[in-house]
């Protein structure tokens, strides 16, 4: 492994990382959420302490005589000594607002409360430089000369709040690590349970011979059936491909030995002729079947190659194409006294193999050179259609019966009574090239009894893919 | 002195005239380092320089660059100059020691002070410790001394009813020559006297005996001991512990009780200010003034009561708690104590105090 390589992919590490990051957003939502209602219950919890507190206050204040008289109660201020010996302010003022006693600058609550509203308020401020919680009571007093609401409030710093509110935060909090870390444990071994069926199928897969290609049964979770139904189809199409590759070989070799076998037996009886123009005679023989045999090796190769190469898709005009195949293949025709020629669009634009097109072409023009009687008329062309570009091939040869069409394409196929020398591969390769190419080939009777065959390739649509 | 103050000007306005009433010097006294001073240490006390310098030499010994300047000032200008100085933004003490537990309560409670943590402060008792700013040093009991010579009989005088019925009954004897703590005047007698009244049912029962029998009202502890010991008075209520076990010591005319229906225990606090120009060397005469060592001297020499248990002597918390047959009341540090600082409060009570003392 090059060191610039990214880290090493691991489904535990992006489980446990997805959990932690749901986790963490879980969490800090439950955290702020319970951050305020713990300050809720820390504020409800010592509001009431709070509250009475003043409410001793105000039992205390009367009017007596003209005069507003406050006793503070020494419990008033000594109950609210707490844990964290929180400081604590009051102040006492009369109905008409001014402070009787206390500290006069203590924080009034932002929306006074007015007319004979008795509720007391709760709110927080700062004071001296501190967070405070204040509570406001206001409270009736009548006497001879002064009737009114007196307002007392008693003001204490946060220490016990905050400090309850974090040890409950802080507990949740702990609670939440221990959950999360439940989670990442539960995850870790979920995740090796969960992949155990993968390791066992790693096991069975690694234990097979190289030609088993026996689908895979084995009992997997749902998660991982696409998986092996997607290597039980890569393994069918191998097995086809396996089986195609066996049968061309046996076919091959039978092939090629009746040839060679023929070759054997008249180089024989060359050998054994003394008269020089038998010798010639049974030589031209040898020539001849060496030729086939060749032109034969060459079939089978070009075959091979159509079937196996990795085709290489480009746009290329198939008329163009034609043409220069025609120009290959005008000796031979002109040999055989044939019109052979090109009859179709200037130009017809398709997307395929060029060189496999090429071999495509040269076999059905091959075929129908060697199929039809001299003095007759081969016709190749191309012709641009809404979806496909076609290929056409005409001869005025014999034919091809209707019993035949299909299997003439299949290897090694000839039909009966045939004189032509032919090997039996030129269509096969043609299907295997069209195939290639998604492309249909049809087979069809020309109005002279010929052959006329017709390939059509699909064209991609426009921004297709 | 106006009453125009923005902050506390309510509390003060009626605590002020006691310190104008009162000759408000501030007497100075200067311990130079001992060995090349590095830095001062501003000291604003209540106690007497005599006292205290005892520890001051013991402390200088241990930290020797450190000069300390003494300021022997009054309880209520101890407040006042804290409060005013760090107002006005100008330096003030670094650290306060203050007899009067309620004032200094109120500056801790008023944002003054500064918090200091140690392993000194952590040991103290709960009551002794507020919010970590405001720390108790002594363990001072208040207590009855009367003239043994004189009335050997006032031997019986062990609680509070016992005393006002001694009063009510022996009214010829004891005219005159009893005396007691002016709360009006005297902020330690204030403090005394209002923490009677909030734990004793008899104590208003014995301020109009008191009343009846024109008591003589001081302003110290040192004087009440002075008219005992002179037989200008013959008992006297409310004598600040550490005080009179000193003058015991010299006089044997002088005799303690401490009441048995409860002793009421007050404390020196030590606060480090809040914008102290030299927090670590206040930090470290506060850690000082809780150590063995310090403690010991306070047992000792200054006999003004150790508050560690485990200090040994006449002068600490232990041997009072060993000898005293009532319950002991420490004064707890906490807001409780900002009660009868509320301007109100205060009058209401001194108005009640003073038809006792009437007769009404």
């Amino acid at each position: 492994m090059s060191p610039r390589q990214a880290p090493a992919w691991s489904i535990r590490r992006r489980v446990l990382g997805w959990l932690f990051l749901a986790m963490a957003l879980v969490f800090s939502a439950n955290l702020t959420s319970s951050y305020y209602s713990n300050l809720d219950a820390a504020d409800n919890a010592f509001d009431r302490l709070l509250l009475a507190s003043a409410s001793a206050i105000a039992e205390r204040t009367a009017v007596r005589g003209d005069e507003l008289r406050v006793d503070i109660p020494y419990v008033a201020l000594d109950m609210l000594a707490s844990t964290a010996q929180d400081r604590v302010f009051y102040a006492v003022s009369a109905p008409d607002g001014k402070v009787v006693t206390g500290y006069e600058d203590l924080p009034s609550p932002k929306q006074s409360k007015r007319g004979g509203a008795q509720e007391p308020v709760f709110y927080n401020s700062t004071y001296k430089q501190a967070p405070v919680r204040i509570v406001a009571l206001r409270s009736f007093v009548s006497g001879r000369k002064l009737s009114g609401y007196v307002t007392i409030k008693v003001a204490q710093t946060r220490g016990d709040r905050d400090g309850l509110t974090y040890s409950l935060l802080k507990q949740s909090a702990l609670w939440m690590l221990v959950i999360a870390l439940a989670g990442a444990i539960a995850a870790w071994f979920a995740v090796s349970i969960g992949l155990r069926p993968l390791a066992r199928l790693r096991d069975a897969l690694g234990r097979r011979s190289p030609d088993d290609v026996r689908p895979v049964l084995h009992d997997v979770p749902n998660e991982f059936k696409p998986l092996v139904g997607a290597i039980n189809g890569m393994l069918h199409r191998l097995d086809g491909g396996l089986r195609s590759m066996r049968s061309f070989i046996s076919d091959a070799s039978h092939q090629l030995k009746t040839p060679l076998a023929s070759l054997q037996s008249q180089s024989e009886m060359a050998l054994r002729e003394t008269d020089p123009e038998a010798v010639r005679e049974s030589l031209a023989k040898v020539y001849k079947s060496a030729k086939r045999t060749s032109r034969l090796a060459q079939q089978l190769l070009s075959h091979a190659r159509a079937t196996d190469a990795s085709p290489n898709f480009a746009d290329f005009d198939i008329s163009q194409l034609i043409r220069e195949t025609i120009e290959i293949l005008l000796p031979q025709a002109i040999a055989r006294n044939l019109d052979l020629g090109y009859e179709g669009e200037e130009q017809a634009w398709m997307r395929g193999d060029r060189a496999l097109i090429g071999e495509m072409i040269l076999n059905l023009a091959d075929n129908a050179i060697k199929y039809s009687p001299a003095g007759s008329v081969v016709t190749l062309g191309a012709q641009m259609r809404s979806r496909t570009t076609c290929l056409m091939v005409e001869d005025n040869g014999p034919g091809i019966p209707k019993e035949y069409r299909t299997s003439v394409f299949e290897r090694f196929v000839r039909m009966q009574n045939t004189t032509a020398e032919g090997c039996g591969l030129g269509l096969a390769i043609v299907r295997e090239i069209a195939q290639r190419h998604g492309a249909s080939t049809t087979l069809d009777d020309t109005p002279g009894g010929g052959l006329r065959v017709e390939v059509a390739f699909p064209i991609d649509q426009p921004g297709g893919a | 002195m106006t009453m125009g103050r923005s902050i506390g000007g309510l509390w003060i306005a009626g605590l002020l005239f006691i310190a104008s009433t009162g000759p408000s010097f501030a007497d100075l006294v200067r311990f130079e380092a001992k060995g090349a001073p590095k830095e001062r240490l501003v000291i604003y006390s209540s106690t007497d320089v005599e006292r205290i310098e005892f520890l001051i030499r013991a402390f200088q010994q241990k930290a020797p660059g450190i000069a300390i300047d003494y300021y022997e000032l009054d309880t209520l200008d101890i407040f006042q100059r804290v409060v005013d100085e760090t107002d006005a933004g100008i330096p003030t003490a670094d650290l306060a020691l203050s007899s009067a537990m309620d004032l200094q309560i109120k500056l801790v409670n008023d944002g003054y002070s500064a918090p200091y943590f140690s392993e000194e402060t952590e040991s103290l008792p709960g009551w002794a410790n507020w919010r970590d700013e405001a720390f108790g040093f002594t363990y001072e009991p208040a207590v009855i001394i009367y003239n043994r010579a004189l009335a050997p009989e006032l031997k019986q005088v062990d609680s509070r009813f016992e005393l006002a019925k001694t009063l009510s009954e022996q009214s010829s004897n004891l005219r005159g020559r009893v005396a007691t703590y002016d709360p009006k005047h005297s902020g330690l007698g204030f403090l005394f006297g209002t923490q009677d009244a909030v734990h004793s049912e008899d104590f208003w029962y014995l301020a109009r005996s008191l009343g009846d029998n024109d008591v003589q009202l001081m302003t110290s502890s040192a004087s009440m001991i002075d008219k005992v010991a002179s037989g200008n008075a013959l008992i006297a209520y409310n004598v600040l512990g550490s005080y009179a076990l000193a003058r015991e010591r010299q006089n044997p005319d002088l005799a303690i009780t401490i009441p048995k229906d409860y002793g009421l225990v007050m404390s020196r606090i030590a606060i480090a200010t809040k914008t102290a120009r030299n927090p670590r060397a206040a930090g470290q005469f506060i850690d000082f003034l809780l150590s063995r060592d310090g403690q010991e001297l306070i047992a000792g020499p200054a006999s003004l009561y150790a508050i560690r248990s485990d200090i040994q002597g006449d002068a600490t918390a232990r041997k009072l708690q060993e000898t005293a047959e009532g319950p002991l009341i420490p004064i707890h540090l906490g807001p409780g104590l900002l009660v009868y600082l509320d301007k109100i409060k205060r009058k209401d009570f001194l108005n009640r105090w003073q038809r006792a003392m009437d007769g009404k």
